[in-house]
């Protein structure tokens, strides 16, 4: 170096001085101001250098630097038996305190791994004591997502070093390779695919949790992706719990372990307070979750870009950077869960690893329903709105959420998913969802999707937006509900559905006993975001705890599941639940109720004789009525009796207005007012008005949608109830129901071809009910086709030996084939059996021809019809 | 040799106090330490080797200064020292290196791992490393400089904190440090290889 002392700090100062100025007023800069020739062409020469060596030296010099063991240390060799027992088969890798080998079980045979304390540490003072807390301490964590820990072993090798004592700890051989080894290989990975992994590490660290261990060496490295062959899933399993401490030795160090406080860990993934020395808890494990998800995402750790020690130290003194930054796609639910991780403060994280997944799962459901196409769809009706207002068309609506303080709320509650491990629970999770629906639908100002609507959605993956356009709701209630003997875990989700915002959501572990109370909460929560006001007196409860019987609940809620299902069969097994239910607990209402709404079914469906169903059903009502005064379903289900059974009108009107009353939204009262009571009564307007109520709120029942175009064929309007009738075949073509009503409007239009085919489809369809047959023989006969007519009247005529075949059925049929007399007689029959379709009598379109009949109107007379 | 973190920490509040001894006497220790923990880093943890030297520091800073009582000053000098350490550790490997490529035996200060350099990595420390000694003799800051930078992996700020002087001389310094280093390097083979720019 050709410059002396002296001259240096003037080199240094005209270097400076230079750099500050252009590149080409640098040498008129060092004429002017450096005298001396020598300092002048040092500066020069370093000005130069300078250009060049941007990049020199600028990364530490340990940077990429590897280290590599040696590999002659492992201790023991393959063949060699340990304790009598363990044969060595491999090694495995090196740790901190001892080698990992994999061992064959002489005993047990089975392989099991074996962790060896290296010599040097046995030697230190308590160690053997400290290896035996550890034992203990993890041997309190058994979970599937964690290493377990069997036992410690002591024994002398049988090597040449014959009377070396070795320790060792026997564990769970996990076979896989690491995460740390799995983001080198993939880079980064997508939320579906790590958020499973990320449950696992949670649910293995919050099994620690629960038992008081902190793990304080939580990374990457310690955590082993086991492939499970059969299911192909991969079972995440944490290592060294407990054992994560090193060599350390010093006394300081055990009262550390012992009081879960102290520096331990990894420098890379610790926590602030892990430095700091302040109190270690499982916060500090969250911490280094956070880095591990973090990493997980975007493939590195925050500041990976500065030197390690730098980024270790940029974590303690600034905010970590948004993750969005390097992964843009990243959900900001996830980011946000992410940055919660890693605060700086240990209260502002997540309190448990549990809240943690719940945030990242809930991010994802809201993902998987919200699929590109719906952020497309937003965004182009963005664009449509801005064009809308640019050129003065339309005015731009602003697409937040539902707007609050309106009256006009709307909600449907998708079908609660069953988490329980057992998947025969669903019958559980369809029970809260109804009885949420049921809860929210004595909210006046709420308009809620009924349950038959709802649970169309079940089971399928219709994104959010496609539920509010064909519910016509703003809002929607998701959940889960995992039930494990008697604690229950509810998660309930409140979404707007015009820009998928989470208004609320919550989860509840509770026991089963206090399954009345959730939903209670959880439906007054819906009603207090959505800002719509309690009915009147209804402010204490919107669902009342009807039983303290839990085992007479879940029986009412099975049954209520079959129920649902609506098929001969479904009922049958419904009733035997109701009936078990009310066994339990008999001042259980609600079973009552279901049960009587069973018998009506039964009798309306005319699958059994009225005789037979109806007085079990009015006994159930009676009891039920007795038992709760206020329950609407109950009132309802009376008031269809008095209907169809007793022909108590008046009673009748009664008991559904009181239904309605007590339950303003409930479509089944709707509908079943409308259907049993209205309509035969020739009261269309009235009829056409709660259809419509009920058809709101159930838009996607297929009965109800049925019945209002029934209403249009009785009211005589049969291009409107065929319209009615294609509609709801396009819902689903094989609703049998609604084929037979099809081929009715046609019969009545003249159309008997078409009439013809709808009848032998529907015969099909419904497998051959009485009235399909019936129809069918009818429209023979009217279309001349006598031979066939009478070869189904033989058939109904050998079917009403087995079952209960309606006598109107009959009474309709003789008329086509021109027996007036046998007719009247089968509807005198139909008196006498107090069948309920003579309720109809008034307004069937097939009595029209002998409507003014003496004995016709005396029949209708009888019936109390108007 | 057994090292209290008691000691630790008394010489480093010494240390900050003005002691230069307690560099002297600090250094053993530090050493020691560093290298048991060198040990079971590099046995234990071979995917994550990229940041073992850093997290070698680190837990011998921590292992070692575990009284809530040392502020962010004790860190830095622990720091300062750490750069002198590591150092002196890469140095003594890349020279068993090369005398290792030349069949001489491999007599250095072992941690009894070997560090794997890249092809040219090890004679181009050891000239940085001869480099920097000349440099010391004209300007010991800006050697420190460097050697904190370069082998202790400082930011401008904590170089500056530990040599208790402003960011901007340590700008400064760090500047015509490296570009005097790169003429040296590049006059004495003709051309800089660019082994220890960056990756």
């Amino acid at each position: 170096m050709a410059t002396s002392p002296e001259n240096w700090d003037r080199v240094k100062d005209l270097f400076e001085a230079a750099l500050e100025r252009d590149p080409e007023q640098r040498s008129a800069y060092l004429r002017q101001n450096a005298s001396d020739p020598g300092v002048r062409e040092e500066v020069e020469r370093l000005l130069v250098e300078h250009d060049q060596a941007s990049g020199f030296l600028s990364s530490p010099a340990f940077e990429g630097l590897q280290f590599q063991p040696k590999q002659s240390e492992h201790r023991f060799l393959p063949g060699e038996v340990l304790a009598g027992r363990f044969r060595i088969v491999r090694f495995i890798a090196a740790g901190g305190m001892g080698e990992v080998y994999e061992t064959q079980d002489l005993e047990l045979r089975e392989n099991l791994a074996i962790k060896t304390i290296k010599p040097e540490v046995l030697r230190q003072s308590n160690a053997l004591e400290r290896f035996r807390r550890e034992v203990h301490l993890a041997r309190k964590v058994t979970h599937s997502n964690v290493c377990r820990v069997f036992d410690l072993f002591r024994c002398k090798s049988q090597a040449s070093n014959a009377d070396r004592e070795v320790v060792f700890v026997s564990m769970e051989l996990l076979e896989g390779e690491s995460l740390s080894e799995r983001i080198r290989r993939v880079g980064s990975f997508a939320p579906q695919e790590a958020l499973p992994l990320i449950a696992q590490m949670c649910a293995g660290l919050a099994a620690a949790h629960h038992v008081g261990v902190v793990h304080r060496d939580f990374k990457p490295g310690n955590v082993i992706l086991v492939p499970d062959g059969e299911s192909g899933q991969v079972r995440a399993a944490i290592t060294d719990f407990g054992l994560a401490l090193r060599s350390g030795g010093d006394e300081s160090w055990t009262a550390d372990f012992i009081t879960l406080r102290g520096f331990c860990g990894t420098p890379a993934y610790m926590a602030p307070e892990q430095i700091e020395s302040s109190e270690v808890t499982s916060a500090a494990d969250i911490y280094a979750l956070g880095l591990v998800i973090h990493e997980m995402m975007t493939g590195v750790l925050p500041f990976a870009s500065q030197t390690p020690m730098a980024m270790l130290v940029r974590r303690m003194h600034e905010p970590i950077p948004s993750p969005r930054l390097l992964t843009p796609n990243l959900d900001t639910a996830w980011e946000s869960a992410i940055l919660r991780c890693l605060d700086r403060e240990p209260g502002n994280r997540f309190h448990t690893v549990e809240e943690l997944v719940q945030a990242l799962e809930k991010a994802m459901k809201l993902r998987c329903q919200n699929p590109a196409d719906f952020r497309t769809d937003l965004q182009r009706l963005r664009r449509n709105a801005d064009s809308g207002k640019s050129s003065g068309e339309e005015q731009a609506r602003p697409l937040t959420a539902i707007p609050t303080g309106s009256t006009d709320q709307s909600i449907v509650v998708l079908p609660f998913i069953n988490m329980s491990s057992d998947p025969e629970n669903e019958f559980f999770a369809d029970g809260i969802t109804e009885e949420i629906i049921n809860a929210l639908a004595q909210i006046e100002d709420l308009r809620v999707a009924a349950r038959t609507s709802s649970f169309s959605f079940k089971g399928t993956h219709v994104d959010l937006r496609t539920v509010g356009s064909r519910l016509n709701v703003t809002t929607v209630l998701e959940g889960s509900v995992r039930k494990s003997g008697n604690r229950l875990r509810i998660m309930a989700d409140l979404i707007s559905i015009a820009d998928g915002c989470h208004l609320w959501s919550e989860r509840y572990d509770r026991e089963l006993q206090d399954i009345f109370e959730v939903q209670d909460e959880i439906a007054k929560t819906i009603a207090d975001r959505l800002k719509v006001t309690l009915g009147a007196g209804r402010q204490k409860r919107l669902v009342r705890a009807g039983t303290k019987n839990l085992e007479a609940y879940q029986l009412y809620l099975r049954g209520r599941f079959h129920w649902n299902r609506r098929t001969r069969v479904g009922i049958g097994k419904a009733i035997e639940y109701f009936r078990l239910a009310i066994l339990n607990d008999p001042e259980f209402a609600p079973p009552l109720v279901g049960l009587a709404e069973c018998h009506i079914i039964q009798g309306v469906y005319g699958t059994h004789e009225p005789h037979k169903v109806f007085p079990l059903a009015k006994d159930a009502i009676f009891k039920a009525l007795a038992i709760d005064p206020q329950a609407a379903d109950a009132h309802c289900a009376a008031g269809c009796i008095q209907a169809v059974y007793d022909w108590d009108w008046a009673g009748a009107e009664r008991s559904f207005r009181r239904a309605l009353d007590l339950e303003p939204n409930c479509s089944t009262t709707h509908h079943w007012y409308a259907v049993n009571y209205l309509i035969p009564r020739s009261q269309f307007e009235d009829a056409c008005i709660h259809l419509r109520l009920a058809r709101d709120s159930d838009p996607l029942s297929l009965v109800i949608n049925s019945t209002v175009a029934l209403e249009s064929y009785f009211e005589r309007h049969y291009d409107q109830a065929v319209a009615g009738y294609l509609g709801v075949l396009e819902m689903d073509p094989t609703f049998g129901v609604a084929v037979f009503f099809l081929g009715q409007a046609y019969e009545e239009k003249r159309m008997l071809p078409e009439a013809i085919t709808a009848f032998e489809r529907a015969v099909v369809l419904t497998e051959r009910s009485p009235e399909t047959v019936a129809a069918l023989a009818r429209a023979y006969a009217l279309a001349g086709r006598l031979k066939d007519a009478h070869t189904l009247l033989n058939e109904l005529q050998q079917m009403s030996l087995s079952q209960y075949v309606s006598p109107i059925l009959f009474a309709q049929l003789m008329l086509a084939l021109g027996e007036r007399t046998h007719a009247i007689q089968f509807l005198q029959n139909g008196i006498e059996m107090r069948a309920t379709d003579i309720t109809w009598l008034g307004v069937r379109p097939t009595f029209d021809s002998i409507r003014n009949d003496e004995d016709f109107c005396a029949i209708c007379a009888g019936v109390g019809l108007p | 040799m057994d090292s209290s973190p008691e000691d630790v920490t008394l010489l480093l509040s010494e240390l900050q106090n003005g002691n230069q001894e307690a560099a002297s006497k600090l250094m053993p220790l530090v050493y020691n330490e560093l290298r048991r923990l060198a040990k079971g880093y590099m046995r234990r943890e071979r995917a994550e080797h990229t940041l073992q030297a850093t997290a070698l520091v680190h837990e011998a800073y921590l292992k070692l200064v575990k009284q809530p009582s040392v502020n962010w000053k004790g860190r830095s000098h622990f720091f300062g020292i750490a750069a002198q350490l590591m150092r002196q550790i890469l140095i003594d490997h890349a020279r068993g290196h090369l005398r290792e490529k030349r069949g001489g035996a491999h007599e250095v200060v072992s941690l009894d791992e070997a560090l794997v350099f890249t092809p040219g990595q090890s004679a181009e420390l050891v000239r940085v490393d001869e480099a920097l000694e000349r440099l010391a003799k004209l300007d010991q800051r800006q050697s420190k400089i460097v050697e904190l930078r370069f082998f202790g992996g400082l930011s401008v700020e904590q170089a500056a904190e530990f040599l208790g002087i402003s960011p901007k001389t340590v700008k400064r310094d760090w500047s015509v440090a490296k570009a005097s280093l790169h003429g040296e390097l590049r006059h004495a083979d003709g051309n800089i290889t660019g082994k220890l720019g960056p990756r």
